[in-house]
């Protein structure tokens, strides 16, 4: 795997795009990437967009907690077809959730409500974690000795197969 | 022919080979390989010996040139490189909160909204109301397809926040499917103004403006 930006293509695996994420604009190549190959995989262009959002809050979040780290993303595969849907990778260096539930609620980071006031003079409203449940399907945290991984998958929604 | 006749002709085709060989060395410069050098018999004094070492200082001098070139041409090509990227960043992360006439702000936003976006355009939003003590501050949206319900929050909050320093906040080129969003969270619009498009806000407050001037 190549942590130096752009894609990383096998003859068998599906593609898959790794971006080290230490400025912000490492965030914007990454989901500006991320957004392209939702595309190709058969999102529609608000899914795509949706799905660039989710990257952004991502990366945002891993500059704002875990200062360094990576996002990374590949197509998933159903039913043996490739282009099923999507996972998104956050990998930080970061510390771990204080309080994962209440990190997901809106206007609160990992550690209860924001202070009203504050929510002006930081760069963020709370409401990141929020918007990458939304607009996923799954959303999965892994410890790592040395950071945190956030795993999320959303899929195509498929036509209704005609029937012959 | 006599021996003299034949040491010469001898002498005539060793010139042609080693011009020969000067013009494939050559030749290999031309398409861009500079690592080739022209090599004579070690015993050979003829004037060629010295031609030769003309012609390799020469090409080992025009490789090193090459290398610079190349170097200087990474460089310019990595620093262009950057230029662009931060010219897309400034793109997307900018929001450009303009003075359209006296007390008139206008706020076109474009590309990606995410919450951290929404959370700095609303303390420069809000600043810039007080700083140009504006009447209107008129957000135009058309730029943005997709919004998450709690930035979509955030928005009608700053448009209050607006509202509660004294001027107005018009909302324009809200798509549908945001519009969906505002009605199915039940959020309150009663303190903001919508309008169909920028054209039709700018026209109503500018308007307004220029009679009072007047």
């Amino acid at each position: 795997m190549s942590l130096a930006g752009g894609v990383v293509a096998g003859l068998t695996s599906p593609p898959r795009i790794a971006y080290d994420i230490r400025a912000w604009v490492d965030v914007l190549t990454a989901r500006r990437a991320i957004r392209q190959l939702a595309s190709d995989i058969g999102f529609p262009s608000r899914e795509a967009t949706e799905l660039a959002i989710v990257a952004s809050e991502l990366g945002s979040n891993i500059l704002k907690y875990g200062r360094h780290g990576t996002l990374a993303s590949n197509a998933l595969s159903v039913t043996g077809v490739s282009g099923g849907g999507i996972a998104i990778l956050a990998r930080d260096y970061g510390p771990q959730f204080h309080d994962l539930e209440t990190a997901l609620l809106d206007g609160c980071d990992d550690r209860g409500p924001l202070d009203p006031i504050q929510l002006l003079t930081r760069k963020g409203i709370g409401g990141g974690l929020g918007a990458v449940i939304r607009f996923t399907h799954s959303f999965s945290v892994r410890p790592l000795a040395d950071g945190k991984e956030i795993q999320v998958e959303r899929f195509v929604r498929r036509r209704e197969r005609a029937l012959a | 022919m006599n021996s003299i006749e034949m040491a010469e002709s001898e002498a005539d085709q060793k010139i042609l080979e080693s011009v020969a060989d000067a013009l494939l060395v050559l030749s290999n410069v031309g398409y861009g390989d500079y690592s080739t050098r022209l090599q004579l018999d070690k015993d050979d004094n003829s004037p060629l010996a010295s031609l030769y070492a003309g012609i390799n200082d020469m090409i080992a001098a025009l490789g090193t040139e090459q290398e610079k070139n190349q170097q200087y041409q990474q460089e310019l090509e990595g620093k262009l490189a950057t230029i662009e990227q931060q010219r897309i960043a400034i793109q997307e992360l900018s929001t450009p909160i303009m003075e359209v006439w006296d007390g008139v702000l206008c706020v076109p936003v474009v590309g990606l909204m995410d919450t951290a976006r929404s959370s700095e355009m609303t303390s420069a939003l809000l600043r810039a109301v007080v700083e140009k003590s504006a009447k209107c501050a008129i957000i135009d949206i058309t730029g943005i397809d997709v919004m998450d319900t709690r930035t979509v929050d955030h928005f009608v909050r700053m448009a209050k926040a607006v509202r509660l320093l004294g001027s107005e906040c018009v909302l324009t080129g809200m798509n549908p499917h945001i519009a969906q969003t505002v009605v199915h969270m039940g959020l309150d619009l009663s303190n903001v103004i919508t309008h169909r498009n920028l054209r039709d806000a700018l026209q109503q407050y500018v308007g307004q403006l220029m009679q009072t001037d007047e």
